[in-house]
């Protein structure tokens, strides 16, 4: 059975009740998931438009639960701004929790990027407040000063991500939890290097802002068994025309889960490229309960009318944390009307998050709740 | 002593300066072919060129103003922008409100007209510019709404500053391993 309020729980869930939230403010997301006694994982980061402070934080201690002790996993998917804005301070606060990766991102070629954009004693870097490398150089600061001092840090706390790993496992009463990894694959691994490579500037090319790779193949999709449910998180996942990366390469997969999965956070914004045919019909289940999240770029925002056209015919029940047109800021009268005279398109970015909140003990009886700027579709 | 040349301001009373010297009418003679060619005396070409270089313009490299012009600039509103996209008539940018920055992020279409042509070529996807909106006023002209979009513009990347990244990325790197 399942039940639809546009009331957020804001109480601990119960020790065998689990629990999905998705959160969006237009350009941005972020997972929060209870895992069973008290046990949370947050995945990716996303921060309140206002406060600037990482959502998930902010969430976790509205429900009254401390991340520093409770959060066990922390999983940055890829290193894209949209999802990696306040990680650092996720990392920063949660001592517990272990931090998750695609493995490419603490190698050579992405740390010589992250160096050149955003390292310390580069200080000419523009465009502090948006770029991944910012936060990702001082995830990196933060990892180096645990490591030094504590030399088991690395190989306890350090979880590089590739496909078909277990990330985590629990089994305690009534509670039975595992997270696997479904990608990166080996070709998407080796196409990042390629790409961070080829990213790092020349000498005497002007400085600009790091420019946004075209593609998400190594952003690490996960699957989650809660007892006997399952949940496939998505991430930025695209489809490509090739075998060995993308959605492709896991359909494929000898050692994949062959369940298939109730809750199904949809890739890349729903956008169609981040759609394959053969996820819904061999991953998913015939009614599964789809969230995502929008992302709003003027002409570019997905999804567009067609993606949710697309998905309602695979699935009945919807939610996305769309995020309506959100209210103009006043500014001098002077300054609206050139605005208006010079710009011909205007799109106001991030202004509340929407939030999805799933809830269940088990597949027969699923909670849905979200809060405005969500919808169902 | 600033030795910089006062450039023209239109409402100084003094003539206007040149900026180089007017060079004379070099001769040329109508061709066949309808063409023009300048005529030389082969039997003394040393003569022939420099009695044309002689006539080279002398180009004075105007130096920035000493003066601003008058009249004042009053900035109500300023944006940083980046460049995301870019198409055949307009170009779209996220902006930040630099006067509050409490407002959010903006994603704006512009077009390419309202960039000086001077500063084309920095139109370039991830590029960043300011954008301010304000009152202009000088003296004769009234107060006029203005809206002035330019490119920030910072030295390439040195040597020095890539080698650093480098050597940084590979020790992180071989730290992390």
């Amino acid at each position: 059975m399942q039940l639809t309020s546009t009331d957020i729980e804001y109480c601990i869930p119960l020790q065998n009740e689990f629990e999905i939230s998705l959160f969006g403010p237009g350009v941005g997301e972020c997972i929060v998931a209870h895992l069973g006694d008290n046990k949370w994982i947050i995945v990716d980061s996303c921060c309140k438009p206002k406060s600037k402070e990482p959502i998930a934080l902010e969430y976790l201690n509205q429900i009254g639960v401390n991340p520093s002790e409770s959060v066990v996993l922390f999983i940055v998917t890829h290193w894209h701004s949209d999802h990696i804005r306040g990680a650092s301070k996720i990392v920063k606060e949660c001592t517990s929790a272990r931090f998750g990766y695609p493995s490419a991102l603490l190698k050579e070629e992405f740390l010589k990027l992250v160096s050149a954009y955003s390292g310390i004693p580069n200080n000419r870097i523009i465009d502090k407040e948006n770029s991944g490398t910012i936060e990702f150089a001082k995830i990196v600061n933060i990892l180096f000063d645990r490591c030094e001092s504590n030399p088991k840090y690395k190989i306890n706390q350090l979880v590089p991500i590739q496909s078909d790993r277990v990330l985590y496992s629990s089994n305690v009463t009534n509670a039975n939890v595992s997270i696997r990894s479904l990608s990166p694959s080996d070709k998407s691994y080796h196409n990042s290097i390629l790409e961070f490579a080829s990213l790092l500037p020349k000498q005497n090319e002007m400085i600009k802002v790091i420019p946004s790779p075209t593609k998400n193949n190594n952003s690490v999709v996960l699957w989650i068994d809660f007892n006997i449910t399952q949940a496939l998180l998505g991430s930025d996942l695209e489809e490509t025309n090739d075998p060995l990366t993308g959605w492709t390469t896991i359909i494929n997969s000898p050692v994949r889960p062959h369940g298939k999965a109730s809750i199904f956070k949809i890739p890349h914004h729903g956008s169609e490229n981040g759609h394959s045919h053969d996820v819904w019909g061999k991953m998913v289940n015939s009614s599964p309960v789809s969230i995502l999240t929008s992302k709003i770029g003027g002409q570019n925002s997905i999804p567009k009318i067609p993606d949710i056209e697309r998905i309602k015919k695979y699935s009945s029940e919807i939610y996305c944390t769309k995020v309506p047109i959100a209210a103009k800021p006043k500014r001098d009268h002077t300054v609206e009307k050139m605005f208006k005279v010079i710009a011909k398109n205007r799109t106001i970015i991030g202004d509340k998050i929407g939030h999805i909140q799933i809830r269940f003990s088990d597949m027969s009886n699923i909670k849905v709740n979200y809060q405005y700027p969500a919808e169902k579709l | 002593m600033n030795t910089a040349q006062n450039l023209y301001s239109p409402y100084s009373t003094s003539p206007i300066p040149d900026l180089y010297e007017v060079p004379e009418r070099i001769e040329s003679e109508q061709n066949s072919d309808s063409s023009t060619r300048l005529i030389v005396n082969k039997e003394n070409i040393t003569e022939a060129i420099q009695a044309t270089t002689k006539h080279i313009p002398k180009i004075n490299v105007a130096l920035p103003f000493s003066k601003p012009l008058p009249g004042k600039f009053q900035l109500l509103q300023l944006w940083e922008g980046r460049i995301t996209q870019i198409n055949n008539e307009d170009f779209s940018a996220i902006i930040v409100d630099k006067t509050h920055p409490e407002f959010n992020d903006e994603l704006v279409t512009i077009d390419i007209e309202e960039i000086t042509p001077a500063e084309l070529s920095l139109l370039q996807i991830g590029a960043v510019f300011y954008w301010s909106i304000g009152y202009a006023d000088y003296p004769g002209r009234g107060r006029s709404r203005e809206s002035k979009i330019r490119f920030r513009r910072l030295p390439g990347w040195t040597k020095k500053e890539l080698n650093r990244a480098i050597e940084s990325g590979k020790k992180l790197a071989a730290y992390f391993d």
